[in-house]
This record gives C-alpha cells, sequence and structure tokens, in this order.
C-alpha cells in the first residue's frame, strides 16, 4: 500500500491526511466543486476534482471515486465515515478493482449493515442484545401482533437497513402497532430502499455506550474502552466521552471482551464500534459501526492510541501494533462537536469564515478543517471542528473544556459553541451518567439564549 | 462500389435520423478502419459567419469529469477535434477524456467560437476543469 485515496471530506478527510503522511503514504484527495478550497485539498500530493457539489454526483458517486483512484495510481481508498463508509456495494466495488478499502471486507460490512443479520451475529458470539424478536417481522398483522406480545409492550419497530436514528416508530400499546409498522415500512423503503422491519422491547431512559474495538487479519483484536455518547440530540450526538461516568469497570471489560472476541468470530478487520443501550445495569447491542467514528478522537486521548494510523497498517496487513495488555486508560476526555448551526434551533449556517481562531493549552485538542476566509458549504453535515480536553479526572476535564471553549473564536457563522459553553456549567452533564433524553429536555426547558 | 457508398450514406441518413428522433445530439462509430462522428446543431444557425466576439470575455470549455485530457480522437493522428478560433455548436465534441479503454467526450457548453486550449494534452485533469476558451459569436 503506496497511496491512499482519501473518499471524503472536512475534518476526517484531513485526519486520515495526516495519519498518511505520519506512515509515508502518498496521498490523493478527492472532492466536489465545492470543496476545492478544503484544507486536505491542499495538502494531499495529488488532488482531483470528481464533481458537482451534490453529494450523489461527488462524494457518494462511486464510479468516478474509483475512476479518480484509476488515474491518480492510488492503491487503497479510505472511505473516512458517513457517505460511503458502510456501503457494502462500494467496499465490494474497490476489492473487485483489485484495490484495498480501508475497513473490514464487504461481506462483514453487508452483515452489520442488517440489523437483524447483526443482531443474530451478537446473539451467536455471546454479545448482549435488546429482547425481541430475532428476524425481519412477518407481513401478516395477527402474526406481528402475537410476536409483539411476547415481547411485551412499550417496543420499538425498526428498519432493518437503518441506523442513525433514522426509521423507528416506539409503540406503547397493541392498538398503535399496525399503524407503526405500516408507516415504519414506508419510511425504511423511502430512505433504505428496503421496508423490512423488525421489534424489540423500547428501553426508556438508557444511556448510549459504545466499545471501541480494532481487529487485523491476523486474528487479533482490542477494546480501547468505551465512550459515553448520551449528550444527543434527536440521535445526533452533540458530546462524547470517556470513560463512561459511574459504570462498573468490570462490567465495561466483560463487555469489551465479548466485543473483540466477536470480531474475531467474524472475521472482521479494522476499526469497528459496538453500540450499546445501557439501562438499570444491562448493556443492549443496538448496532455496529464498521468504520472510524467522528469520537474517536476520545479514545485516543485516553488510550494514547492513533487509532486512523491503525486502520491505516491493519489495511497494509500488519499487525496490530498493541495487544490488549497494552491498553490503559488513563484520566478523562471530553469533545464537544462544533458545528455550523444555530444554537438555539439548529437550522445549518453556511457562509465565509472571517476569522478562525482555535483554542490551546496543555491536554487541549482541536480536529478541524476550518481557517479564516474559508466558506462553509451548504451541501454537507455542518460539522466543522471538534474540540477535546483532557484531565487526570472528569472535573479536570470539563474545567479545561470550559477554559477551550471560551477562547474558541468563530466569526461569520453561527455554530453550537455557545451552547457547550452551557452544557459545560449544566448540573445534569456536570454529574454524569445521563441518559439520552437529558439534552432534549433540557433545551426544551431552558430559556433559549 | 457505388451500391456500398450508397448503403453507408443510407446507413447514415437513417442513424442521422434516428438521432433526431431521440434527440440525442453526438454520434461516435470506430472500427479497425473507419472513424465517424455524427454532430447535430440546431438548424438554422449559420456557423460558417461566426467570429469571436473579442469585445466579451471569454467564457471556458469545462470537463464533464476526471480523466487524461486530449484535443484529438486517438485515431484521428493527433488532429485535434476542433481547431482554435472555430466556431463551434452546443453539444459539439471539442476534446476527450481517456479513462484507460474509455473515451469520453468533451463538448461545447454552447454555441460560441473555441479559444486557446488551456491544458496540454494527455494531461490529468479532474471534474469540471476548463479546458478551452470560449467566446460568444459575433454574427456578421
Amino acid at each position: 500500500m503506496k497511496t491512499v485515496l482519501i473518499a471524503n471530506r472536512g475534518e476526517i478527510a484531513l485526519r486520515v491526511l495526516r495519519a498518511c503522511r505520519d506512515l509515508g503514504l502518498r496521498t490523493v484527495a478527492v472532492h466536489s466543486e465545492a470543496d476545492a478550497g478544503l484544507r486536505h485539498v491542499a495538502l494531499a500530493d495529488q488532488a482531483i476534482c470528481i464533481g458537482p457539489a451534490a453529494s450523489a454526483k461527488s462524494y457518494l458517486n462511486q464510479s468516478e471515486i474509483l475512476l479518480a483512484a484509476r488515474l491518480t495510481g492510488a492503491d487503497a481508498i479510505h472511505p473516512g465515515y458517513g457517505f460511503l463508509s458502510e456501503n457494502a456495494d462500494f467496499a465490494e466495488a474497490v476489492e473487485q478493482a483489485g484495490l484495498t478499502f480501508i475497513g473490514p471486507s464487504s461481506a462483514v460490512i453487508r452483515l452489520m449493515g442488517d440489523k437483524v443479520s447483526a443482531k443474530r451475529a451478537m446473539l451467536a458470539a455471546g454479545v448482549p442484545c435488546v429482547a425481541g424478536f430475532d428476524g425481519v417481522l412477518p407481513m401478516d398483522e395477527e402474526a406481528a401482533r402475537t410476536i409483539a406480545e411476547s415481547i411485551g409492550y412499550p417496543l420499538i419497530v425498526k428498519a432493518a437497513k437503518g441506523g442513525g436514528g433514522r426509521g423507528m416508530r416506539i409503540v406503547r400499546k397493541a392498538g398503535e402497532l399496525a399503524s407503526a409498522v405500516k408507516i415504519t415500512r414506508k419510511e425504511a423503503s423511502g430512505a433504505f430502499g428496503n421496508s423490512d422491519v423488525y421489534i424489540e422491547k423500547f428501553l426508556e431512559c438508557p444511556r448510549h455506550v459504545e466499545i471501541q474495538i480494532l481487529a487485523d487479519r491476523h486474528g487479533n483484536a482490542v477494546w480501547l474502552g468505551e465512550r459515553d455518547c448520551s449528550t444527543q440530540r434527536y440521535h445526533q450526538k452533540l458530546i462524547e466521552e470517556a470513560p463512561a461516568p459511574g459504570i462498573d469497570r468490570d462490567a465495561i471489560a466483560s463487555l469489551g471482551k465479548r466485543c473483540s472476541d466477536a470480531c474475531v468470530s467474524l472475521g472482521y478487520t479494522g476499526a469497528g464500534t459496538f453500540e450499546f443501550l445501557y439501562e438499570n445495569g444491562q448493556f443492549y447491542f443496538i448496532e455496529m459501526n464498521t468504520r472510524i467514528q467522528v469520537e474517536h478522537t476520545v479514545t485516543e486521548l485516553v488510550t494514547s492510541v492513533d487509532i486512523v494510523r491503525e486502520q491505516l497498517r491493519i489495511a497494509a496487513g500488519e499487525r496490530l501494533s498493541l495487544r490488549q495488555a497494552d491498553v490503559e486508560l488513563r484520566g478523562h476526555a471530553i469533545e464537544c462537536r462544533i458545528n455550523a448551526e444555530d444554537p438555539v434551533d439548529f437550522s445549518p449556517s453556511p457562509g465565509r469564515v472571517e476569522s478562525w481562531i482555535p483554542p490551546g493549552g496543555p491536554c487541549i485538542r482541536v480536529e478541524s478543517h476550518l481557517y479564516s476566509g474559508y466558506t462553509v458549504p451548504q451541501h454537507y453535515d455542518s460539522l466543522v471542528a471538534k474540540i477535546l480536553a483532557h484531565g487526570n479526572t472528569r472535573v479536570e476535564a470539563i474545567e479545561r473544556m470550559k477554559g477551550a471553549l471560551s477562547e474558541t473564536t468563530i466569526i461569520g457563522i453561527c455554530t453550537t459553541v455557545a451552547l457547550h459553553r452551557r452544557l459545560m456549567e449544566e448540573p445534569g452533564f456536570v454529574a454524569g451518567g445521563m441518559d439520552i433524553h437529558h439534552l432534549e429536555n433540557w433545551l426544551s426547558a431552558a430559556p433559549k439564549s | 462500389m457505388t451500391e456500398m457508398s450508397g448503403t453507408i450514406y443510407d446507413a447514415i441518413e437513417r442513424t442521422v435520423r434516428r438521432l433526431e428522433h431521440e434527440q440525442v445530439s453526438t454520434f461516435e462509430y470506430q472500427d479497425e478502419n473507419v472513424y465517424l462522428c455524427l454532430t447535430l446543431g440546431r438548424a438554422g444557425a449559420a456557423l460558417a459567419n461566426l467570429k469571436p466576439n473579442s469585445e466579451k470575455s471569454a467564457e471556458a470549455v469545462k470537463t464533464p469529469a476526471a480523466g487524461i485530457f486530449t484535443s484529438a480522437h486517438p485515431v484521428s493522428h493527433r488532429k485535434s477535434a476542433v481547431a482554435s478560433r472555430t466556431p463551434v455548436r452546443a453539444g459539439q465534441i471539442v476534446g476527450y477524456l481517456q479513462v484507460g479503454p474509455v473515451l469520453r467526450p468533451v463538448t461545447a457548453p454552447r454555441d460560441g467560437v473555441l479559444g486557446r486550449q488551456l491544458i496540454d494534452d494527455d494531461v490529468l485533469v479532474g471534474a469540471q476543469q476548463s479546458v478551452f476558451e470560449l467566446y460568444e459569436p459575433k454574427v456578421g
């Protein structure tokens, strides 16, 4: 592996480029017309425009990306997150083109992309799952009702091919089931091209806890601790931290071991994340992300492991550079996602960044593609920066984050910086261990300022 | 020979009618001995009378995708598809993008007069890269 084509944009493209550079790998940046001014495009060894601003014609255009790889002599493709990162067909096309897809095999992506088959695989591997029906819900209404009653209400109807919080309906009583199934099937068909749904027990007030893993092609896998991503708004994470406050370390260790064992049994390779709901002391698997995640940086701060570098090494056929015994969690890390959004109504705020002064100081890390004069395009995800703080304790990390946010300057666009400043003072967040509904409840009750 | 030629002309005529019916602007055919390119323009445009309007700034012909740019078709013995300062019609092929065995046309976005070639032949280009100046036609 000598040349890596980075099939993504924004901060993750820059993150991947830096890891490639550290390993002496040549980089190719592919970009849309709207993204010619991106920082990683300027830094890459070679850059090539692959199409118009619309994602469907650029970052989601499989044939143009493969063509760019061929034209530039790239022998590997890093998909980043989002876009084509969990598209099994794209991973397969990359494999068939004789290139290296930096991630797991297309077969494993396909297996884990179907929530029903993923759940079956996890149950077989001994990973705890939410109580529910182990299969696709039958079309017959009476059969579906019988299955629902065997699970018990409340329950949740989910799209088999769904993810990221889309394609879900809560059902609190039997009379709501048929309509919820019908609507979810319709949504699933439109959003994911497949109307299969499944049902499982609905957890009222869970936390979102996830396990980061790395696995190589030689049968080695490690888990790198957990992250608590419960500070969410409509299933979109805003703050992540590691470790998860107040959860028994032995329970986490047991879960982590089952996840890394599952990777070995599945033949999983690369970086990945097992996502769980946590309620009443129990973990319940919800889905696996077969890619690098936005919040991988939190884990990097507490483990000192460069996860993207490991991804690249694994893709090149090398063995993991660490064993489980080498993984040691140190201190506490918090990440705030800075989005180009109005901090009150969360509407997108594209535009020209007149001034960007990132924070600094001990134990502060900033991942961003911003620079003064950069124009945030309207076409893509609103994430423009990640600000991370590390401390020996959670309290110390929060104090450092407060300082970092206080000196962060972004002029020209609206961002969520002001919201994060308030959240760092919010009693529920400061106490730690809040559930996934806490932020929405706080936002609806808090004064709009 | 006459009969053979007639057959070819008939075939071309049928092809042109088909292209018009299907509203296809460009047709290319190539075998070992023959290269045929049919470009259909709008009726009535007096191309011979078009000249560059140097009073107006040049626009550009841009590439539709990434590829190795060449102004000449591979079987044309390096003869450019269209020479500089030549009138062109919307949709007319002015160059090509080569990706392995695949050849993609680069076409004029509108009627005009082709200006300078901005990219050398056999250079890798990205999508939407300017490869020719294109001037507005000046009738007269």
